[in-house]
């Protein structure tokens, strides 16, 4: 399957070209808006908490008055990249039902580009919050270093999870508005927004096994807490990705023959 | 041969889909693993084995839904067989569905590019073929505009020049040819015979018998699944037609539709696919062709006359036999039908042990080609459909008729031209003494000056001219007036009228000054006439009128002046 992924590489690449330009085609800047879209967001938390509500999470240092939007933003842009990619990847198969029935064509490489859509938008809205940080003359730790190595682990996440909502949502096409459902209220059960102290003692569990706070603290480790991973979760979390890599595969791989019979 | 030899192997492939009542009884099925099983199996492909060499052009044709696109997508590797094995050698190319993966915002171009990627060129392979793609897909400078302007048109020649610009070994055409028009169909097939010229193995998908007739060596017809008949495309298009004449017969007669019925070949219904039947009383031991010299013969000129001889042996006496004799066309079109009861009448008295009658067919009228001879014989005369024969063989001879010049229809009716006759009298020539336009036969007697027939909302049918428009009208002796029922439509026209010239054979009657957009009846006086005179009269406006001037966009005629009626009083 990552063979075929490989194989079709080029393929993959203009899928993602076509769509990144899509999305923009017939707009006077076209590709600056996926640009300018992170950069209103990000400006505007970095007004409205460092300024007008003052938000200041005490003993962050380093960060100054924008500590809470840099808390903010390491946790919320990673998420809502997730929830974009995974709400697509539903429908992908079904989308582009056309090309699988009638082009011998292997679907994974519809996951892979859409996967990687989301993943550049990701590097674009980090891009663009690290230009507004050091701006503002924020200053990150050391640990910063280790932000190549979440997005990595991030990566195999998102194909991993969006594969398997994607084979998912053919047999089962109540999917898509499942995930979206689940992917709004997880938001909230996710210290994203909020800090994890404000949680009443007595649901701290509830954190405490969320994966979704395994991966958001691996971004919020190098950028935020300026330390290494909660080593534990983190590992975790990585292994528990691969193992659910491999069992998906292995699902896709015995349901694929079946795909084009049944979108 | 051996099996390198083959293009496409088919091994007992049978393909299964599972049909779910609703997306409920399958999650259903899922969470009690499989126990409680819900759906139903269908079976789109049943023991399928097929062998297509090399260079092969195989045609595959039947109803719909008989299992051609699933035979089709398992060969291109879009789907799997359930049971069985497929084995292809060489790159496919499948004109399944095409501009498949056009994305409606791109440009031609953009959208050749990704889907050429999509069919499996590479980057240089796309680079140097492009040129010839947007040549074949004739799209000009439409091929730098957002491919959802396309016309359909645009869109499936571009879809076919991508597709067909892949070098293929295998090509798989899936009724990629019916779409489109004319032009565009011509185009395809040129180059799908190319491909053919090349040595590339064809698997072709119609509803066009005549296409499958004309590319295909082979031809398999697929029914329900299983293949039904296979072998050279002629023979298999043949009785694929026939079968469906008769399909059709049966639908009629059981929704009732017995008259309509009766207008297909209710003749070929009962009969088709026993050659020979009947109570065996009487049995045709042989029949003969034979030329107007007597010779016998399988081949005859166009006018010769042919004598079939039918030899007999009558097991028992037979009194009064009626002998009937049938012709088909190779299309299976019943073209010739004839008895010595009603017909041709000729009493038999009795017939008994061996013998032979002929018939005689003297000046055959029949262009070149292949017909067939059913011969018949019954004890007595049974209207309408004669069922029940003593024997019957049908269409069980055949004959072929070759013709010197080119053939045009069925028959070959001897006859000649005339002469003109420029002499010809005016009265006897059709043309009305008056014109009237609410008669829509009357628009043929005018001339091209123009535009074709209209309708006002109150109902008045008429036709505006162009520059200057002429049409034709009897004259007859003692009418000496001309009278027009004209309007015209200018936005100025009530400080500025509009003069129309009437000529009548050139020649200058009189003026008519329009100054009403309502329909008004003019007079003009004409020289008399002696005999009866067909007049040729064109009416010129002064100016014309343009409707897409005045903001009526799209409307880009040049209007004259409007005719409703003309006669002569």
């Amino acid at each position: 399957m990552l063979k075929d992924v490989w194989n079709h590489r080029t393929l993959i690449w203009a899928f993602v070209k076509r769509d990144l330009k899509g999305r923009y085609i017939g707009s006077t800047i076209g590709f600056l808006w996926s640009v300018i879209q992170p950069l209103a967001m990000i400006l505007i938390y970095a007004i409205l908490f460092s300024k007008i509500m003052a938000q200041k999470i005490p003993g962050s240092t380093g960060l100054g008055s924008l500590s809470y939007v840099v808390y903010l933003c390491a946790g919320i842009l990673p998420w809502m990249t997730m929830q974009d990619t995974f709400i697509r990847s539903c429908g992908i198969f079904i989308e582009n039902a056309s090309l699988i029935k009638k082009v011998a064509f292997p679907p994974v490489i519809l996951v892979a580009y859409i996967v990687l859509v989301g993943f550049i938008n990701l590097l674009i809205g980090f891009a663009v919050f690290f230009v507004v940080m050091l701006i503002a003359s924020v200053k990150f730790g050391a640990f910063l270093f280790l932000l190549p190595v979440s997005l990595a682990i991030y990566l195999l996440f998102l194909f991993t999870f969006s594969l398997i909502l994607a084979t998912f949502h053919i047999f089962f096409r109540d999917t898509q508005q499942i995930v979206s459902l689940i992917m709004t209220v997880w938001f909230w059960a996710t210290p994203i927004v909020y800090l994890p102290k404000i949680i009443p003692d007595n649901l701290k569990w509830i954190i405490e096994v969320n994966p979704a706070n395994f991966l958001v603290n691996i971004f919020r480790d190098p950028i935020y807490a300026n330390q290494f991973y909660h080593w534990r979760e983190a590992s975790v979390f990585l292994l528990s990705t691969i193992l659910i890599f491999i069992l998906g595969s292995a699902m896709f791989k015995k349901l694929r023959k079946h795909i084009p019979d049944e979108i | 041969m051996k099996s390198e030899e083959f293009a496409i192997e088919l091994a007992n492939i049978h393909k299964k889909f599972r049909i779910y009542g609703s997306p409920l009884s399958r999650l259903r099925e899922w969470l009690t693993f499989g126990k409680l099983q819900t759906h139903y199996d269908f079976w789109a492909l049943k023991n399928i084995n097929l062998n297509i060499s090399k260079g092969e052009a195989i045609g595959i044709i039947g109803e719909n839904g008989s299992g051609k696109s699933t035979m089709l997508k398992i060969i291109a590797g879009t789907t799997w067989p359930t049971i069985g094995e497929v084995k292809t050698s060489g790159r496919i190319s499948a004109l399944l569905e095409l501009g498949a993966g056009f994305h409606p915002d791109f440009s031609g171009a953009q959208n050749i590019y990704i889907s050429a990627r999509l069919i499996g060129l590479t980057d240089d392979e796309i680079k140097e073929r492009f040129d010839d793609i947007v040549r074949f897909a004739e799209l000009g400078r439409f091929i730098h505009s957002p491919v959802r302007t396309y016309s359909s048109g645009m869109y499936i020649r571009l879809g076919f020049a991508v597709a067909a610009s892949v070098s293929p070994e295998i090509l798989i055409v899936d009724e990629a040819l019916s779409v489109g028009d004319d032009y565009y169909q011509k185009k395809s097939i040129d180059r799908i015979k190319k491909f053919r010229e090349d040595g590339i193995t064809v698997l072709f998908v119609s509803h066009a018998m005549p296409h499958i007739t004309r590319f295909c060596d082979r031809a398999i017809w697929l029914r329900e699944g299983i293949i039904n008949a296979e072998g050279q495309a002629k023979d298999v298009v043949n009785e694929y037609q026939r079968y469906c004449y008769r399909h059709t017969y049966e639908r009629l007669i059981l929704a009732g539709k017995k008259d309509e019925a009766e207008t297909l070949k209710p003749e070929e219904e009962p009969i088709l696919q026993e050659q020979v039947w009947g109570s065996g009383k009487v049995k045709f031991t042989r029949v003969a062709i034979l030329n107007g010299k007597g010779e016998e013969t399988g081949s005859l000129d166009l006018g010769d006359d042919i004598t079939v001889r039918q030899y007999y042996y009558a097991f028992e006496k037979i009194e009064n036999p009626i002998f009937g004799l049938n012709i088909h066309t190779i299309q299976g079109v019943y073209i010739y039908g004839t008895n010595n009861h009603n017909i041709h009448p000729r009493k038999i008295d009795h017939i008994e042990g061996p013998g032979y009658i002929d018939f005689k067919i003297k000046n055959l009228i029949l262009h070149k080609g292949k017909y067939f001879i059913s011969v018949m014989v019954f004890d007595e005369p049974d209207d309408p459909y004669w069922q029940n024969p003593l024997d019957w063989h049908n269409q069980a001879y055949e004959f072929l008729v070759f013709s010197p010049s080119e053939a045009h229809g069925l028959v070959a009716f001897p006859g000649e031209w005339s002469k003109t006759h420029p002499e010809a009298e005016c009265e006897m020539s059709g043309v009305p003494d008056q014109l009237d336009l609410e008669n829509q036969w009357h628009f043929h007697f005018l001339d091209s000056g123009w535009y074709k027939l209209e309708k006002e909302d109150t109902g008045i049918a008429f036709s505006w001219s162009k520059d200057k428009g002429g049409f034709l009208l009897l004259q007859s002796p003692g009418k000496t007036v001309l009278e027009l029922e004209l309007r015209a439509s200018h936005p100025d026209l009530k400080n500025n009228s509009v003069v129309v010239s009437v000529l009548m054979d050139d020649e200058k009657l009189g003026s008519i000054e329009i100054n009403s957009i309502k329909w008004k009846k003019h007079i003009l006086n004409v020289p008399s006439v002696k005999k009866y005179q067909i007049r040729r009269l064109t009416l010129i406006p002064d100016r014309i009128w343009k409707p897409q001037e005045q903001g009526l966009v799209g409307d880009k005629r040049s209007l004259g002046v409007g005719l409703h009626t003309a006669k002569f009083i």
